[in-house]
């Protein structure tokens, strides 16, 4: 491999950016493997559900898969809850920035906010609004969300759903992360 | 564990999610090693720079300690790339998503933005404009962003450093993730 001249960034010279971008090129970066490890992670806290979030994942996206939702929507769905162990709090913006060179700017947009949105399934349970979504009502992409969270999350919690194993979903995820990144998407902020 | 008792979120009771909230109370235990685990993966990358992935980070964590920076920031410094595998184009995203709870506003934003700040020190060897970062000019972070691509990131590539070794830091790292979590910031979208 051939190497940069720099230890100081502000001093490589338009030779040394193009062997790290001949480098990057050529890296054939494993992503697919990357994310399929992560969602394979077992869950780090067992707060009660019916079935782990593996299973989750798989009957969420076996539901869009069956509803005729389209391949990126699909992964979209498996990868939901890809950043859970690494963000316990806000793993939307895992799930969203992992997807987001890939996606349509409308599935990030759903992937991104999930979380917020299925809070109105319990937020009265604690004493919150459970319309708390309603601060991106008349958003382009708001019943996207809410449909979203109604189709293909709240209700996957069901141990006795025949869901597809996940080799079926393995050549989506793939394709997906084979296709040409949208950079200028992914250099902006995370929106949201 | 007591598990709840839905299968659909719409149908959870109250004690059902009491069940989740307090299980939810242990979920950022494991979070310091995963995070720990994330950034070892980076040695997997290899773009050509004289120094690792890893050397980077450890050396980028070092320059912020040594100029006496907070904790916090030392630990940022330390996982800045640390999405580096899971999002090769927006490896920013992933590292500002897994501070964000544990963080000030200020370091989430000099994370988030590091990777588009970065790019001053060589867009124009590509012919791309290295002052992109000039968008966010006049924003109350805007400096600090500068300042730590130029003091602890563009020139964290230096083989012959002095690098602190990774025990040094893990203490920090355990103590910013042990850190109640955030959720003035974190979840104005999320909770989930």
């Amino acid at each position: 491999m051939r190497r940069v001249g720099f230890i100081r960034m502000k001093d490589g010279t338009a030779r040394d950016y193009r062997i790290i971008g001949e480098n990057f090129a050529a890296a054939e970066l494993p992503l697919a493997d990357e994310v399929l490890e992560q969602l394979k992670k077992p869950d780090h806290v067992d707060i009660g559900l019916p079935i782990d979030r593996l299973q989750h994942a798989l009957q969420s996206a076996t539901r869009a898969y069956r509803a005729g939702e389209d391949e990126e929507m699909v992964v979209a769905c498996l990868l939901h809850d890809v950043g859970d162990n690494l963000a316990p709090w806000n793993h939307p913006e895992l799930a969203a920035a992992i997807l987001r060179p890939y996606v349509s700017e409308r599935v990030h947009w759903v992937v991104l906010h999930h979380g917020l949105f299925q809070t109105h399934y319990y937020n009265h349970h604690f004493g919150r609004d459970p319309d708390a979504r309603d601060i991106h009502r008349g958003h382009p992409h708001y019943q996207a969300c809410v449909d979203f969270c109604e189709n293909y999350d709240q209700n996957c919690f069901d141990p006795d759903y025949d869901s597809m194993p996940l080799e079926a979903f393995e050549p989506m995820v793939r394709r997906l992360f084979a296709k040409a990144p949208d950079r200028d998407l992914a250099a902006d902020d995370p929106g949201g | 564990m007591q598990k709840v008792s839905f299968v659909h979120m719409a149908d959870g009771t109250a004690e059902d999610y009491k069940i989740i909230g307090e299980a939810m109370k242990e979920a950022n235990k494991p979070l310091a090693d995963d995070v720990l685990g994330l950034l070892q993966e980076n040695e997997r990358i290899d773009l050509g720079y004289k120094v690792t992935r890893l050397e980077h980070s450890l050396q980028a964590a070092t320059h912020a300690f040594r100029d006496n920076q907070s904790e916090e920031m030392v630990v940022a410094a330390l996982l800045h790339d640390v999405g580096d595998t899971l999002a090769p184009f927006n490896h920013a995203q992933i590292a500002a998503g897994i501070l964000r709870p544990y963080v000030s506003e200020r370091t989430y934003w000099v994370v988030l933005h590091h990777g588009l700040f970065q790019t001053y020190y060589y867009n124009h060897h590509f012919g791309l404009d290295r002052n992109e970062r000039d968008r966010f000019k006049g924003h109350p972070h805007y400096q600090a962003c500068v300042d730590f691509c130029e003091k602890y990131d563009q020139n964290a590539f230096d083989p012959d450093f002095d690098t602190m070794p990774m025990s040094a830091f893990e203490p920090m790292v355990r103590r910013l993730f042990a850190k109640p979590p955030s959720f003035d910031h974190a979840a104005h979208d999320n909770a989930a």
